[in-house]
């Protein structure tokens, strides 16, 4: 509801002259959703893991290297969300006198950035998750760092998938 | 519709999704409120997590253990306790006799270390509510027989300071206790006006203290808590079934002892009382205690006493902890960490005690339970 809600609300700036069009609005509102929600995920997965981090380095602070590492894994997922917000910015041409977008490809650009937004948020917390996992088999056992890395990557891989989804698709769109 | 809401609504949507998991990700969790310190309370069971997982390592593994049981006396058991991570405790003890002292604040550091990463008190709580009931009970029955010397008995590992309970019990109005505690020993004192009878502390207080764990199991809604108390009750009503049969009682004496809330209920023991020894362990085949109950009631038969079945008892309850200290984020690791240690504290005792009194290394591994590591 509070999307449909939203979107109605843009149409009508639109029209009433916000000087964009609606097609560049439905462009940036990618560009900010695909910024937003993965760093957003970022914020969660690193918080989590940064607390196991803190507890093993609390007990043993030779092992910050280790533990720092598999705290960042899911930092990721904010930076390829930027990638794409990036992208989009660029194709607009946001820095030098906004391009004209049609509605029509405003709405695909928007598109195109939910699959690093939705799969950037939730894999980042996942990972976060597994990450605190993992920082526990690198208090226990420190020679298992390279097994311990494992685990997490696994869940980047979905990242990066989304991350190439969402580069194709906006770069397959003509502007 | 003017600029002013476009903003507004803009704001509202990345919101509501962020609201949307914030309780996913349980960075949001609310401190508890009762905390006997200023302490920060921890956000979430990760951070306390991590730091068990680093001294688990530090536990003593079952090597050091019967190495230390096979030392020729209490000073090399100590010799290796000092390469270990009891090295600073060690050193300050000036004769072996002192070992219990290093116990104690062994176990005092690890009580203290708990309270201070556990993110949920009342939780953690529940495992150090058996030495506030200990101590209850040694307060009441020396008040009762008007003995003075209790104070070696007294443990401070308890929710409650020895004072506080002292306090609490020479009050005429139990103010200072917890609630439940004060109802059970309000409870008791009104019954003793009439007839004083020593065993009633027992019933009385082993009963409130089941309750009130039971009470914060609902509440809290945790599986792992829940089943590890429910596990609890069940053998602490099977050791009463086994001590009923041995003073041949019948169900009326059995009944007042048995505490609800377990996995086998009333019914089963009404009807197990009469029945001989082996379909005692028959019955128990296909349910969890299958193993336990054949070792420790057999045990119970050639020795006739309890003390296998007590040994039994606690392995298996550590043995469930284990299964499920590999959650990062629940409070099993912390409480494997403490019966761990717990156990450790008595290991230690036992070499220790053996040694002093020139057991032999054989009788000492005997008496040596299972180490968690």
């Amino acid at each position: 509801m509070e999307l449909v809600h939203l979107f109605v609300v843009l149409g009508d700036a639109a029209s009433s002259g916000l000087g964009l069009s609606m097609g560049q609005i439905y462009a940036i509102l990618g560009a900010a959703t695909a910024v937003a929600l993965a760093g957003l995920g970022s914020v969660f997965g690193v918080a989590i893991a940064g607390e196991s981090a803190s507890g093993v380095v609390t007990e043993d602070p030779d092992k910050f290297g280790q533990v720092l590492l598999l705290q960042a894994l899911p930092g990721t997922q904010g930076i390829y969300g930027l990638l794409i917000g990036f992208i989009i910015m660029n194709k607009l041409n946001i820095f030098g006198g906004m391009t004209e977008v049609s509605q029509g490809t405003g709405l695909l650009i928007f598109i195109s950035a939910l699959p690093i937004a939705i799969v950037g948020l939730i894999s980042a917390i996942y990972q976060g998750k597994v990450s605190a996992a993992a920082i526990g088999i690198v208090a226990k056992r420190p020679e298992e760092l390279g097994k311990a890395i494992t685990f997490p990557v696994v869940v980047e891989t979905y990242a990066v998938l989304a991350l190439l989804a969402s580069f194709l698709l906006v770069n397959g769109i003509p502007v | 519709m003017n600029k002013l809401m476009i903003y507004g609504s803009m704001g509202t949507f990345p919101g509501i999704i962020a609201l949307a998991f914030c309780d996913q990700a349980n960075l949001f969790a609310v401190p508890a409120l009762h905390r006997k310190d200023d302490r920060m309370p921890q956000p979430s069971y990760a951070y306390g997590v991590a730091r068990v997982r680093v001294l688990e390592t530090k536990l003593l593994s079952r090597d050091r253990i019967e190495r230390m049981a096979d030392a020729p006396s209490a000073g090399d058991v100590l010799k290796i306790l000092a390469e270990t991570s009891y090295a600073p405790l060690v050193s300050e003890l000036s004769s072996p006799y002192d070992y219990e002292e290093m116990l104690t604040r062994e176990m005092k550091r690890v009580r203290e270390f708990i309270d201070e990463i556990s993110p949920d008190p009342d939780m953690v709580g529940l495992f150090f509510l058996k030495y506030d009931f200990h101590n209850l009970k040694v307060m009441l029955k020396s008040m009762y027989s008007g003995s003075e010397n209790d104070a070696l008995a007294l443990s401070d590992m308890g929710t409650v300071p020895i004072e506080v309970l002292k306090a609490g019990l020479e009050a005429e109005e139990n103010k200072t206790l917890p609630r439940f505690m004060g109802d059970a020993v309000g409870q008791i004192k009104e019954m003793f006006t009439l007839r004083i009878d020593p065993q009633k502390i027992d019933i009385v207080l082993d009963r409130a203290m089941y309750d009130h764990i039971f009470g914060v199991c609902r509440r809290k809604r945790n599986s792992f808590v829940t089943q590890y108390f429910k596990k609890q009750v069940d053998l602490v009503n099977l050791r009463s079934l086994l001590r009923a049969k041995r003073l041949g009682e019948d169900f009326e004496f059995l009944k007042r002892l048995l505490i609800p809330y377990g996995d086998l209920d009333i019914a089963y023991f009404a009807n197990a009382i009469d029945q001989p020894y082996e379909s005692i362990i028959s019955t128990l085949e296909y349910t969890p205690y299958g193993k336990l109950a054949a070792e420790g009631i057999q045990d119970f038969l050639r020795s006739g006493n309890l003390t296998a079945f007590e040994r039994l008892m606690d392995n298996y309850l550590l043995e469930y902890v284990r299964a499920g200290k590999h959650n990062p984020f629940g409070i099993e690791a912390i409480a494997g960490y403490l019966l761990g240690k717990e156990n450790e504290i008595k290991l230690i005792r036992i070499i220790m005690v053996g040694k002093l009194n020139n057991m032999p290394a054989e009788r000492i591994r005997e008496r040596l339970r299972d180490v968690y590591v």
